[in-house]
């Protein structure tokens, strides 16, 4: 990325909070300007005491004079002392600004996104990319404002000693320059040193992974011996890369101590000499041999900033990557609001997921409202899929999906998801109470919530529970079954009252009786919505009105079960291995 | 709002310390004596350094007394090479203790982690079981890393940071008493205050870790769960609830920082007061007692570097409350008990002349609760070709690991004719069976390392037998270096063939009499499964054979086919014997390939 595009990254966070960079501004200065300050005071305050020692007038030392000025001094270090935490306060406050931000970003991405980016991935993108040091947040901020703070030390300090004596200054800070420069020449060297280090651990780490997750094969083999000689092997060539590179950070970090100490040298023999002549205090010598010391940690400083802003910058170039991935499947809330879904149609619909083979196939068909209608075929036939395209999570490559007659995308998206229910294979629950995993941020009566949980047959599972409908679930809540989730979540798919459930194989966890149960009473309850649903029980299939076969995303025939298993092969086939599925299960027990 | 990732921190974080920090210290002082030499090194050059700094400022007072106040021209040449000279000596050795030091902690944590991974290797499958490869990891890297920093960085520093101390308290002293003892009067409460405020901070930021770990399981959910959001319209509510968590820990972060600022705020305005106190002190004694403007500026010299070693030591302890933690996983790793030793009486080798293994009604369960295995017993004749059918969580893969002796059976016995294996040296035994995973599981190193799994006690010759049986020649051809061709991540200079053609090489590289493989099931290009047959046919020549078979053709060329359901044996037989019975295994067999498959 061009440095003007990062600047303006930066300032698109910066910008809400502009006084607070102009504060932050003045406040540096004002910190710094203090820091410097101190020496000056020592030169008072010894020039004084040599002058009233030789003025055999000891009175003439006006101690109380000094306290003050050291008083004001101390106040001023005691407000400056707060400056790194208005640093690091506003670095908060980008962190905050940009992981909502990104978050955002990230929640309207569809399943490719998903697809691309593990999720651990993201997670580390949205929290340590941003939060960690020296990353996103604290270079924006911490990272600018601390080389502006050395920055500033530095002028003050060189500003100051040329302020006292412009012939020292020049004469002390001269070694500065020519250690810069042995500085630079050893910078490529040391980061060569750094990529050496880095593979040699990354070496190590392979060994160490190979051996732990390969355990099985190390003891088969017996190559204990011959594995743990590799690691010392490796471990001795570490030593040898690692004490380089530790001979090199010392050589590296002491250039700036030896260019301030050469420079005191310079103060006490050339400065001693001028003080000799009457052209220079003591007190001015100290100043002298103060500021020297106090280069050293800006000199450091400011060098680190181009180290941190690489760092910052690779990770703001992996938000960019979150935040660019380009999005296929855009809901909008624009368009003419759905008033009530009468039918839903396919017109060649072709859907692949990643440019492979086709997971649908010119899928031509009709679901009328009102019906119930079961998707049966083996497996990866696209019958997930046809769900999701129908609940708007994807979008066909080829064909169309009408909803009343227009497409699916023209409509506002908002009053299309709720009249729509959806339970997907796994059921997706948070960490969050049953109740407000079903009621899901909706405004839903109490006893309705009572009632969904009901239909779907959790009443045992509610009273076995402890806290009932409130009990938490995830990890250190309560961890309940699959089943159980599922349960709720098909809860939470009727709880706005849809017009048009799409299922996908929710009553797996139900025994026979049970499922019985539910659909019974689901139907009787919600008599008028449109049922899509996905099963492999025959009980199930053969309460739908309409059964869609499919295979290898090809809607291949449709009918009632007679229909279909006097003429359809592939209807027949799925029969068959049915059966020998609850066949097994059988001669199992 | 339910924060159920305290638990998980907390155990990460080894909050609950084991050993206590005095038995730890014990623990850690022994991994030290090899290296006293280094050490007393170290520490001599360390005294050096902190010499140098405690004499610049002794030169600049001379000057000032002396050498100015006298006139002495030569003399400020003089002062002034002194005080090069000083600081040369003092870089230098400043310069070979880090390398004296570093290289003894490199040494201390080399020695740890080679301690550690050879340990690792004695305990026993089920701790690999539970412990994955990054935990194991962390411990044998970072954990052990942290321990040398502890040693080489903050241990140094900190005895440093105290001789400092020390020295400049001392030198103070000798200059002028009173003036010390007034800003000593100062530094003493100023050390406990700070104490007690860092183990106050330590909380503090022990609870914003938790939002952190937070707001990151919060992201997880909500990331995974991005499909039901959007069909939900659930996004604004969970951009909102970020917002919550983001600003849980903004609060209390922002409350912690200034807090901790404000210590250091103090801090720096205390030196302040120390300077004042020192002028006023100090002035006295210059106008009554003679102190000299020299002994003056020595104090405000010294009073400078007497705040900055402080400041140090509070910023070390929370890295050295850290390092505690790491030290704790790893002494507990090193003390986690060797689970499967050789019994006593243990014999060195195995017949070559035997004719029988048996399983004698074995049972077997993981972790005390569902047996894997429910007396089992079966007999394997030498030469057959056994095949292990059944359902998935059936005790398939439970046998192998009965047979490598990674487990032992909770009851009963596998013998080879008649003798308990267990009566084996664990090493002779596995010297006599070649496993074949699913998993290929190569390690970073050459082909020909690879084929002998880094064991080092393998000849070329019986590297390029195994490669010879298995027909894999052609493999080591093709590649540039032959042999030492290095293997790139995961094997990929190699084609999925040719590596399930070096995993079988691997397995008859000790030219064991009893093959155990657990068939991969991913399907192949005709061509590769065509020459991972014909490997197979090789490896299985002159060898018997336990597979946990996948593959058609294995299944139907077994001698015997043993049907495991839920632990226990319940078909036994050839394959047409088992299909005519129509039971558990034909019902599974048709499941599995489709009826017309059979060639």
């Amino acid at each position: 990325m061009v440095l003007s595009k990062r600047i303006g990254w930066i300032w698109s966070y910066w910008r809400p909070h502009r006084r607070v960079l102009v504060a932050l501004f003045i406040f540096t200065l004002v910190s710094s300007a203090v820091a410097i300050a101190f020496p000056l005071v020592f030169r008072t305050i010894i020039d004084e005491v040599t002058a009233a020692l030789g003025s055999d007038d000891p009175a003439s030392f006006n101690l109380g004079r000094i306290m003050i000025i050291l008083a004001v001094i101390g106040v001023g270090r005691f407000i400056a002392g707060f400056y790194p935490a208005f640093r690091g306060w506003t670095n908060l406050k980008l962190e905050v600004a940009i992981r909502e931000d990104i978050f955002g970003e990230v929640l309207k991405k569809d399943y490719r996104f998903l697809n691309h980016f593990r999720t651990g991935d993201i997670i580390t993108r949205l929290t340590d990319d941003i939060a960690d040091y020296p990353k996103i947040a604290w270079f924006c901020c911490s990272g600018i404002f601390r080389a502006v703070e050395s920055g500033s030390k530095l002028i003050f300090c060189i500003g100051a000693m040329f302020i006292l004596d412009w012939r020292l200054a020049l004469l002390s800070t001269a070694p500065i320059p020519a250690m810069l420069y042995f500085f630079y020449l050893l910078r490529t060297r040391l980061s060569d040193a750094w990529d050496e280090q880095q593979r040699s651990t990354s070496e190590t780490n392979s060994l160490l992974e190979a051996a732990f997750s390969g355990i099985r094969i190390v003891k088969a083999f017996c190559a204990e011996a011959g594995q743990a000689r590799r690691l010392d092997q490796l471990l001795q060539h570490r030593i040898g890369v690692q004490l380089r590179t530790a001979k090199l950070m010392v050589a590296v970090h002491s250039f700036d101590t030896v260019a301030s100490r050469m420079g005191q040298v310079i103060v006490l023999a050339v400065g001693g000499y001028m003080v000799l002549r009457g052209e220079l205090t003591i007190g001015a010598l100290y100043a002298f041999y103060v500021y020297l010391d106090m280069l050293i940690f800006p000199m450091m400083d400011v060098p680190n900033l181009f180290a941190t802003s690489r760092v910052a910058f690779v990770c703001m170039d992996r938000e960019d990557e979150l935040r660019d991935y380009p999005v296929q499947v855009i809901h909008r809330e624009e368009g003419p609001e759905l008033e009530k879904i009468e039918e839903i149609a396919f017109q060649r619909v072709t859907f692949s997921y990643d440019d492979g083979r086709p997971a649908l196939s010119e899928v031509d068909l009709r679901i009328p409202f009102g019906k119930r209608i079961a998707l049966v075929g083996p497996v990866a036939s696209g019958k997930s899929t046809l769900l999701k395209v129908t609940a708007g999570l994807l979008v066909p490559q080829k064909g169309e999906v009408l909803v009343n007659g227009r497409p699916l995308a023209s409509w506002d998206w908002r009053t299309y998801r709720e009249r729509i229910g959806y339970v997907p294979q796994e059921s997706l629950l948070f960490s969050e109470s049953i109740g407000e995993n079903v009621s899901f941020g909706r405004s839903v009566a109490d006893d309705w919530l009572r009632e969904c949980l009901s239909i779907s047959q959790m009443d045992d599972d509610l009273e076995e529970l402890p806290g009932g409908i409130d009990t938490v679930l995830g990890q250190k809540g309560t961890l309940i079954s699959g089943g159980q989730k599922q349960r709720i979540a098909i809860a939470r798919a009727i709880a706005h009252h849809p017009e048009v459930l799409l299922l996908d194989d929710c009553t797996a966890s139900l025994d026979a009786r049970n499922e019985d149960r539910f659909w019974n009473r689901l139907f009787s309850v919600l008599p008028d919505t449109t049922c899509l649903l996905i099963s492999h029980r025959l009980s199930t299939i053969t309460r739908a009105d309409t059964i869609f076969v499919f295979d290898d995303g090809r809607l291949v025939d449709t009918g009632t079960h007679d229909e279909l298993a006097g003429r359809c092969d592939t209807y027949r086939d799925f029969l068959v291995t049915e059966e020998r599925r609850s066949d097994l299960e059988f001669a199992a027990t | 709002m339910w924060y159920w990732d305290e638990e998980i921190l907390d155990t990460e974080e080894g909050e609950i310390r084991r050993l206590s920090v005095a038995r730890m210290l014990g623990r850690m002082l022994p991994l030290l004596r090899p290296h006293l030499g280094a050490l007393a090194c170290g520490i001599l050059l360390l005294l050096v350094t902190v010499a140098a700094e405690i004499g610049g400022p002794l030169v600049l007072r001379y000057l000032i007394d002396h050498d100015i106040t006298g006139g002495d021209r030569a003399g400020i040449v003089r002062s002034a090479v002194a005080y090069a000279l000083i600081f040369i000596v003092g870089m230098g050795a400043g310069y070979l203790q880090v390398i004296v030091t570093t290289r003894m902690g490199l040494r201390i944590v080399t020695r740890l982690k080679n301690r550690m991974f050879k340990h690792l290797f004695t305990l026993s499958l089920a701790y690999f079981d539970k412990n994955p490869p990054g935990r194991l990891m962390a411990r044998v890297e970072s954990d052990a890393e942290r321990l040398q920093m502890l040693f080489s960085e903050v241990a140094i520093g900190l005895f440093r940071s105290l001789v400092l101390l020390v020295g400049v308290l001392v030198v103070m002293l000798i200059a002028d008493a009173r003036v010390t003892a007034s800003v000593l009067a100062m530094g003493v409460p100023l050390c406990l205050g700070t104490f007690y405020f860092l183990t106050y901070l330590r909380g503090i930021y022990r609870r914003i870790r938790k939002l952190y770990a937070r707001i990151s399981t919060f992201l997880t959910e909500y990331v995974q769960g991005i499909p039901i959001l959007q069909v939900y319209g659930h996004i604004e509510q969970a951009r909102l609830k970020l917002r919550r968590r983001n600003l849980d820990k903004y609060r209390v972060q922002t409350g912690a920082m200034f807090f901790e600022y404000g210590l250091w705020s103090v801090l720096w305005t205390l030196e302040v007061a120390a300077v004042m106190v020192i002028i006023w002190v100090g002035s006295r004694q210059v106008f009554g007692t003679g102190m000299t403007v020299g002994t003056l500026v020595l104090f405000l010299e010294y009073t400078r570097r007497l705040f900055f070693p402080i400041v140090m030591f509070s910023e070390q302890v929370s890295f050295i409350q850290r390092a505690l933690a790491s030290a704790d996983r790893v002494f507990a790793v090193l003390d986690t008990p060797s689970k499967t030793p050789d019994y006593p009486g243990a014999r060195e080798t195995v017949p070559d002349d035997w004719q029988q293994l048996a399983f004698e009604n074995v049972s077997f369960s993981y972790d005390g609760g569902q047996k894997a295995l429910d007396g089992l017993s079966f007999v394997v004749n030498r030469g057959e070709r056994i095949a292990l059918a059944g359902e998935s969580g059936g005790g398939k893969t439970t046998v192998t690991n009965l047979l490598l002796r990674y487990y032992e059976p909770t009851e009963g016995k596998i013998t080879l004719d008649g003798v308990d294996i267990k009566g084996y040296r664990q090493r002779a035994w596995r010297e006599k069976i070649g496993l074949v995973l699913q998993d290929i599981h190569l390690f970073p190193g050459s082909v020909g390392e690879n084929l002998r799994a880094l064991a080092d006690d393998i000849s070329p010759e019986a590297v390029e037998q195994a490669v010879r049986t298995v027909q894999a020649e052609k493999v080591i051809e093709r590649l540039s270096e032959g042999y030492e061709t290095e293997l790139a991540e995961g094997g990929a200079n190699l084609s999925m063939g040719e590596r399930q053609l070096i995993s079988f090489g691997r397995a008859v590289v000790r030219d064991p009499d009893i093959l155990v493989l657990d068939e991969a099931t991913a399907s192949v290009d005709p061509a590769t499964e065509r020459e991972i047959q014909a490997a197979l046919a090789r490896l299985f020549e002159g060898r018997t054979s336990i597979v946990v078979a996948h593959r058609l053709a294995t299944i139907v060329s077994a001698d015997r086919i043993l049907v495991l359901h839920r632990g226990k044996l319940v078909e036994e037989g050839d394959h047409e014997e088992l299909y005519e019975r129509n039971g558990i295994y034909r019902a599974l067999f048709d499941l599995q390939f489709k009826s017309g498959e059979i060639a």
